[in-house]
């Protein structure tokens, strides 16, 4: 899958999630950028994404999702 | 020495001073003895746990980060936090544990006396525990590298400005600090000096003169009247954020004044329109501290459970924070009831 397509469903993850009608993001974007993406919230994101792409992420992998960026890394890593 | 005595008030000038005429290289030895000094001056039998839980912490994060397999770096990580740990807990929650325990065989028929006297904490034990828990966990997720040198991590646990009250600050944001100790700036001496004098303004004006009539109400509350309960009871945040944020500030202070900064504590909390966004403005080191290494792990464990997984490691998470500021069950109740609080806004707000 490619970057662009990945943050375009990420878009519509996190919109979806926060409740916000539509969500810019780009690679840099981070949880700070987005009104609503808190840790309260910051798991369910992380639910939706694994459920939406049929992955799994550990625990310690989650420390490393501080970008946008890094999420994709991270799913086109589990999906190859 | 407090930072609100004379003492402090000369030691500190000589000490800048001192700071700037060691050559670059000497600095991080310098600083970790002013904080060794510092520390051995208000207690120094006790200075001891702190060696202990700094050589734990060296030699765990040391063996996490030269292991290959992940099986053996959660066995370091596991026991390196539960080593750490263990000081905390027998300082702090001896007498607690036993009483409940004591209260369970009284219940059974066992007649033992109560626990009167608390045992004597380790200053500042709260605060380096939770940075040396810190540090082993973002070393095992790979988020920070394991520091070689012994005097940056000892230096790390034990630095004077934070370590009797806090911010609760981080190996990511310390370790580069420490390795680049350049003179102080005359931008950083004047930030500095001012930060610490408004500390000294919140402290020693607001929070210490409120103490005096709070204390006065809240030692006798059954010969107040309402009114008078009500208002100590307003005025008692007010208190708590003075002493609190005011030392912040003067840690704040003098660590620009060394040229090194550090997490500030508060954001304008009083101008928090929600209980979680109220979390967010309060206490940041700490609250940030149990978000990374309690609730998220926690809440991530239990996504499946959706909500419930939220309300669940909320709910624990505070239990937590309030266990931590103090043992006893009101500290329990108070934790519990905050952690209900959010778990409705997270229940009502999904």
């Amino acid at each position: 899958m490619e970057r662009e397509a990945i943050i375009k469903k990420l878009q519509s993850i996190i919109a979806e999630v926060v409740k916000l009608e539509k969500v810019e993001l780009t690679e840099d974007s981070t949880a700070n950028d987005v009104k609503g993406w808190d840790s309260l919230s910051h798991i369910a994101i992380i639910a939706q994404i694994e459920e939406s792409f049929g992955i799994k992420f550990k625990l310690r992998e989650l420390a490393k999702l501080k970008k946008v960026g890094s999420i994709i890394d991270l799913i086109i890593k589990k999906q190859e | 020495m407090s930072f609100t005595s004379f003492q402090f008030l000369w030691v500190f000038p000589l000490f800048i001073l001192l700071y700037n005429l060691v050559a670059e290289r000497y600095r991080t030895l310098l600083l970790l003895m002013a904080s060794y000094l510092f520390y051995l001056n208000m207690q120094p039998v006790l200075f001891i746990m702190l060696l202990v839980v700094t050589a734990l912490t060296y030699f765990s994060a040391h063996y996490i980060s030269h292991q290959d397999d992940e099986k053996k770096q959660i066995l370091g990580l596991r026991i390196g936090v539960i080593s750490t740990l263990l000081p905390l807990i027998f300082f702090k929650y001896f007498t607690f544990l036993a009483n409940i325990l004591i209260a369970s065989l009284h219940l059974c028929g066992l007649e033992i006396h109560p626990l009167t006297s608390n045992l004597v904490l380790p200053i500042g034990i709260s605060f380096y525990t939770f940075m040396a828990i810190g540090y082993l966990v973002d070393v095992f997720n790979e988020e920070v590298d394991f520091e070689p040198s012994y005097i940056s991590v000892s230096l790390f646990l034990s630095f004077f400005p934070y370590i009797l009250s806090g911010p609760i600050e981080r190996a990511g944001n310390m370790f580069g600090q420490f390795k680049n100790l350049k003179r102080s700036t005359w931008n950083g001496l004047v930030t500095g000096l001012k930060l610490m004098l408004w500390g000294y303004f919140m402290k020693l004006c607001i929070a210490d003169r409120l103490a005096l009539y709070n204390d006065l109400i809240f030692n006798s509350i059954s010969n107040r009247s309402g009114s008078t309960l009500t208002i100590a009871s307003l005025l008692y945040p007010i208190q708590v954020y003075a002493d609190l944020g005011g030392y912040t500030l003067i840690v704040m202070g003098i660590s620009n004044c060394l040229g090194i900064h550090i997490i500030p504590n508060f954001n304008r909390p009083f101008l928090a329109t929600s209980i979680s966004e109220f979390w967010r403005r309060w206490h940041i080191s700490l609250i940030k501290w149990l978000t990374d290494y309690i609730f998220t792990p926690l809440s991530f464990t239990l996504r499946s459970w959706k909500i419930w997984g939220v309300i669940t490691a909320l709910m624990l998470t505070f239990f937590i924070s309030g266990i931590w500021h103090g043992a006893s069950f009101c500290f329990v109740f108070w934790g519990l009831m905050q952690g209900a609080l959010l778990s409705f806004e997270a229940y009502t707000n999904p």
